[in-house]
């Protein structure tokens, strides 16, 4: 039986499991207030990264939340794109992107999020 | 000027007989006699690695066969202005001691060391009497018989002073460092050898400053500015240098050397690709070993990412630090600590441990 979703959205969930197997990653993007111009010193903005079935949501406002009673199905809402699914590959991550898009929500702040070709969120900057 | 060095103008002319693109001059170093010039050289390959003319050929041939492209590097890098920022540390002068290596890989470090914080104003001037006077020394080297970068960069795992600690003057001498020189010591994580020089570029446009070494010859001590190129004169010996960006309209390397400011371009030079040995290996240290309290921190901002137990946040004075992966509890609380001093806008104090954050205080 497929994952649930949020109502009253149009998205369709096309969620498969990612195989995402490679060696741990790290964040390179700077804080707005130091983002520079400049390339260098490890200071790229997110949306660097050079996939065709990448599309970076750069300073989305998280707008909604949404999760059910289901393992690892834990949704977003952000600004000019209605609900995402995060992704649902590992425990510890979904909590982890969850956490992280509660944050955002609560304090209104802005993400930048990774979409991949299954329509979920990979990865996450909250600032 | 001494009675066997080449005299300026008549290097210029062979310069330009040659349609070389350098320009020389007096210098601080063309002025010595050349048994004190032989005296600044102190890059000697061990048993088992390349010699210098090895090194030389086979800088020459990658040059020649497949010209140097490094896909995804930008055409030019040069870690003193990065955005208006400037990354590497002040020239050094080693004097009248075969040092160099020490100087030249102490350069590298420091310049990582400021760019794995993203801080080209952190105060760090390390200690090239501590790595040679006690670390080489211990090898049997010494002023008159030098030393190489592998012996240096693991020497650095071990740990180098700063600069106050054991303040370098040239001569050889005992290891004479401060009382508490135990708690001074900055570590390297690890190093590793390039040898690609498309690798090279990348590796210098994203992580930092290189090590490498070069055969010098005679008219290499009247470099003013330019791209340098042998031009005249035989080999004086083996120099270790730091290299600090490159230049692919100009073909050349961008390096700092350890002659003090009066030498070169204030003290810097460009050699051109495949010159000299200069690309034949270089040095890259792969991380600097951080490991203690860093208080009054502010978190900026949180990544996590589609892996397991991989979450970072953003330290105000040091960048990214990835919260301790031990297992999914320790990972969660940790996280949700972080989120609560950003939301709240509190300060924290946080222990590393090469890197990694061990544990939290949310004041």
């Amino acid at each position: 039986m497929p994952d649930t979703k949020p109502q009253d959205q149009a998205l369709q969930d096309t969620s498969t499991q990612t195989s995402d197997a490679s060696a741990s990653a790290a964040p390179t993007a700077q804080p707005p207030a130091q983002v520079q111009a400049a390339s260098g010193g490890g200071a790229a903005a997110a949306g660097a990264a050079d996939a065709s079935t990448t599309t970076w949501l750069n300073s989305q406002k998280v707008t909604a939340l949404w999760s059910i009673n289901e393992n690892r199905n834990s949704w977003v809402g952000l600004s000019g794109k209605g609900w995402v699914k995060l992704a649902n590959n590992s425990d510890s991550a979904v909590v982890a992107l969850t956490m992280l898009a509660s944050h955002a929500k609560q304090m209104q702040t802005v993400v930048n999020c990774r979409q991949e070709s299954d329509n979920m969120i990979h990865e996450i900057y909250a600032w | 000027m001494a009675q066997d060095n080449l005299d300026p103008a008549q290097l210029n002319v062979l310069i330009q007989n040659a349609n070389a693109s350098w320009q020389a001059g007096y210098t601080v170093l063309s002025e010595l006699p050349p048994e004190e010039q032989k005296k600044r050289l102190g890059a000697v390959p061990p048993p088992g690695e390349a010699s210098l003319q090895e090194r030389e050929a086979a800088a020459a041939a990658n040059a020649q066969a497949a010209g140097i492209t490094a896909f995804g590097a930008p055409a030019s890098f040069d870690w003193r202005n990065v955005g208006g920022k400037n990354f590497i540390t002040s020239v050094r002068d080693q004097g009248g001691c075969g040092s160099c290596v020490a100087f030249g890989t102490t350069a590298a470090v420091e310049g990582t060391f400021r760019v794995q914080r993203n801080d080209p104003n952190l105060a760090v001037d390390l200690s090239e009497a501590h790595l040679f006077y006690c670390y080489a020394k211990a090898q049997g080297r010494n002023c008159g018989n030098g030393w190489w970068p592998n012996n240096a960069l693991d020497s650095y795992k071990t740990g180098v002073v700063d600069e106050a600690c054991f303040p370098y003057t040239a001569g050889d001498q005992n290891c004479n460092l401060c009382s508490d020189w135990q708690s001074r010591l900055t570590k390297i994580t690890a190093w590793h050898a390039i040898g690609a020089a498309a690798d090279m570029k990348t590796w210098l446009s994203t992580r930092g400053p290189l090590d490498t070494c070069f055969t010098v010859y005679d008219d290499f001590f009247s470099y003013k500015s330019g791209v340098y190129k042998h031009v005249t004169g035989g080999v004086a010996g083996g120099h270790c240098v730091c290299c600090i960006g490159y230049d692919d309209g100009q073909g050349c390397w961008i390096c700092k050397n350890s002659w003090g400011t009066g030498w070169g371009d204030g003290g810097f030079f460009r050699i051109a690709y495949g010159q000299c040995g200069i690309d034949a290996t270089m040095w890259a240290v792969d991380g600097i070993e951080e490991t203690g309290w860093l208080n009054n921190q502010r978190i900026l901002g949180l990544w996590t990412i589609d892996q397991d137990r991989n979450a970072w946040i953003y330290l105000n004075t040091v960048g990214w630090r990835k919260l301790s992966p031990d297992n999914d509890n320790i990972l969660l609380d940790m996280l949700s600590q972080c989120i609560a001093a950003k939301g709240g806008a509190r300060p924290v104090n946080v222990y590393q441990q090469q890197g990694i954050i061990k544990q939290i205080y949310v004041l």
